[in-house]
């Protein structure tokens, strides 16, 4: 136990280790520092740009500036967001929360739509209905996320008008409990396009480890000894099938996360996705690290928290880990 | 060639010529703009089949070069991904021990970081990229897969009784690897190339859509529907057209790549 839960830690550990540098790199390699373009002007005096950059740091050797970011982070402080002139931690305090709403969402509504349609393929793999519904699911993983998210926003926001194209919240809207419904009916468009992406690649391999597990012995067993058939489905068959769902956690995770930055642009949902994308556009290095920072380290603690699931619930999986 | 493969194959090879013959196609030049002001969004009719953008650009010749611009990209990141993921792969599967493990510890590392957030991290620091480099970025961040399914043959090969022959027989092992092992590659870089192409195509569109990819006046089919950015209630051209053509190029590699796995057990079975 403690050993696969050592491998596993240093293995998080060097992706987390990974990303710190990869993201030190970007603040101090990419071309022009933040400052450029505010102070690389004619009538910026020198010594002026010059204080600037010594104020945030930058004039130290490379080496220093590696080790005062390292044991910022270390304090929780990922520098100052130069496009909201606020600290970068502040700027994700307000955005995490909301970007933590739409993917929980949607990777419950994912998994939960995802192993019920996929179970329901495997078990009636021959019929016509099970079969069509896999072809649509190869379409479905097949188009991209954004593209779903704008063909959602065409026909139930524009053509339909049943729901808000865009935001998290109806400006100068309700508040308390109708705020909350207001919220909800904002979620359901961005949280339920990401919900088919996941649902789309969890049925795939839920079929496929249902279709596996249908004519094992010990199903034939539980037949032969007279439990119900909705029983051996639910309870025996499911139950085998599941684990397979939960190795892929960590693809779903990481699509998810992609997915998000997407749909967040696209239904301007207020979270970490667009501050991102902003903060790219923006040239805002500090904000562009801490978001993919925060992000990978979430991705990461999460896909290792479902492996510890998958080693404790199947015993199986144990050697494979 | 197989007949469940016929269909994949035939749409992506109706694109790559669409993409080679696009300026025969196209009834317009790309990037004209005629009249922004009374030919601006024009909905689809007789002049202008796919309509016009909000720079009274035409769609449907914006649509023909995008395929350029987009499989191009797609393409030659596919062939970065596919030479750095055989590099990797191969030398974790012929040296074994430390080598092995520490590569192919880097390759899970690198897969568990989400591809986009990685991509913007770089886009971030470099600013707009030309298409080539932008190929050379989505490749360099696409090879892990590749790594993983040649390493994983590499090594079944490894145990086949003909290589093992050519072992004893003592050809060195970079011959070997050439003579012996790469031909036994083949099936598994095809599937391998045909993943990373499905990968490929919506990452260098949504990284356009975003406005970090492809810049105009080049047309990709991401950033046309960037154009509709506010517009999609009186433009919905903009986001139909170019999407069709990322969904038919995604569908068809997703297509080939699965059949191609089913076809190779097959033949192996």
């Amino acid at each position: 136990m403690t050993r696969v839960l050592l491998f596993r830690l240093a293995q998080a550990t060097l992706v987390v280790a990974l990303v710190v540098t990869a993201c030190f790199a970007l603040i101090r390699l990419a071309p022009g520092d933040p400052f450029f373009a505010a102070l690389e002007q004619p009538d910026v005096p020198v010594e002026a740009a010059a204080r600037m950059r010594a104020q945030f740091g930058y004039d130290r050797p490379i080496g220093e500036q590696y080790l005062r970011f390292l044991s910022g982070i270390a304090r929780g402080d990922l520098g100052w967001s130069h496009s909201r002139a606020r600290p970068v931690t502040e700027v994700l305090a307000q955005v995490v929360p909301n970007t933590l709403l739409l993917m929980g969402t949607a990777l419950f509504v994912g998994l939960v739509l995802g192993v019920a349609v996929g179970a329901w393929q495997g078990w009636r793999a021959e019929s016509r209905l099970a079969r069509a519904t896999d072809r649509l699911g190869v379409v479905l993983v097949s188009v991209p996320e954004f593209v779903l998210g704008l063909v959602m926003a065409l026909l139930f926001a524009v053509v339909w008008r049943l729901l808000p194209i865009g935001g998290m919240r109806t400006e100068y809207g309700p508040s308390g409990i109708a705020g909350l419904f207001d919220v909800l009916r904002h979620l359901v468009l961005p949280a339920g396009t990401l919900a088919i992406v996941i649902a789309a690649i969890v049925a795939r391999h839920q079929r496929a480890a249902m279709r596996a597990v249908r004519d094992a012995e010990f199903l034939r067993a539980a037949r032969a000894m007279g439990i119900p058939e909705r029983r051996i489905v639910l309870r025996y068959a499911l139950r085998n099938a599941l684990a397979p769902v939960l190795t892929v956690m960590g693809v779903l995770l990481a699509s998810l996360a992609s997915g998000a930055v997407l749909i967040e642009r696209i239904f301007a949902w207020p979270g970490m996705g667009r501050a991102l994308v902003d903060a790219v556009l923006y040239r805002d290095y500090p904000l562009v690290a801490g978001a993919v920072l925060v992000t990978s380290i979430g991705v990461v603690g999460a896909t290792l928290l479902a492996d510890l699931a998958v080693w404790w619930a199947d015993p199986r999986a144990r050697g494979r880990l | 060639m197989n007949p469940r493969l016929r269909l994949p194959v035939a749409v992506l090879a109706t694109l790559a010529l669409v993409a080679i013959a696009a300026p025969l196609l196209a009834p317009f030049d790309p990037a004209a703009q005629p009249d922004p002001i009374n030919l601006a969004l024009q909905a689809p009719g007789s002049t202008h089949l796919f309509g016009t953008d909000p720079y009274s650009r035409d769609v449907l010749s914006r649509v023909l070069f995008g395929a350029r611009t987009s499989l191009g990209i797609a393409a030659l990141a596919v062939t970065v991904a596919l030479s750095f993921g055989v590099l990797v792969g191969a030398l974790a599967a012929l040296t074994g021990g430390r080598l092995d493990a520490l590569l192919m510890r880097t390759t899970d590392a690198a897969l568990a970081i989400p591809r986009l957030l990685l991509l913007l991290l770089i886009v971030a620091g470099t600013g707009p990229l030309p298409p080539a480099l932008l190929a050379l970025v989505l490749g360099a961040t696409g090879w892990m897969t590749t790594a993983r399914l040649v390493r994983q043959e590499t090594r079944r090969l490894l145990a086949t009784e003909h290589v093992r022959a050519a072992e004893a027989l003592g050809i060195p092992p970079l011959r070997l690897w050439r003579a012996h092992i790469l031909p036994g590659l083949v099936p598994t870089l095809t599937v391998a190339a045909t993943i990373a192409f499905a990968a490929a195509v919506p990452l260098e569109a949504a990284l356009s859509f975003l406005g970090l990819g492809v810049r105009p006046p080049d047309a990709s089919w991401g950033n046309i529907i960037l154009e509709a950015e506010g517009r999609i209630r009186s433009a919905w051209w903009l986001v139909l057209f170019p999407t069709l053509a990322i969904v038919t190029a995604t569908l068809a590699a997703n297509l080939l790549a699965e059949r191609l796995a089913t076809h190779d057990e097959d033949l192996r079975a």
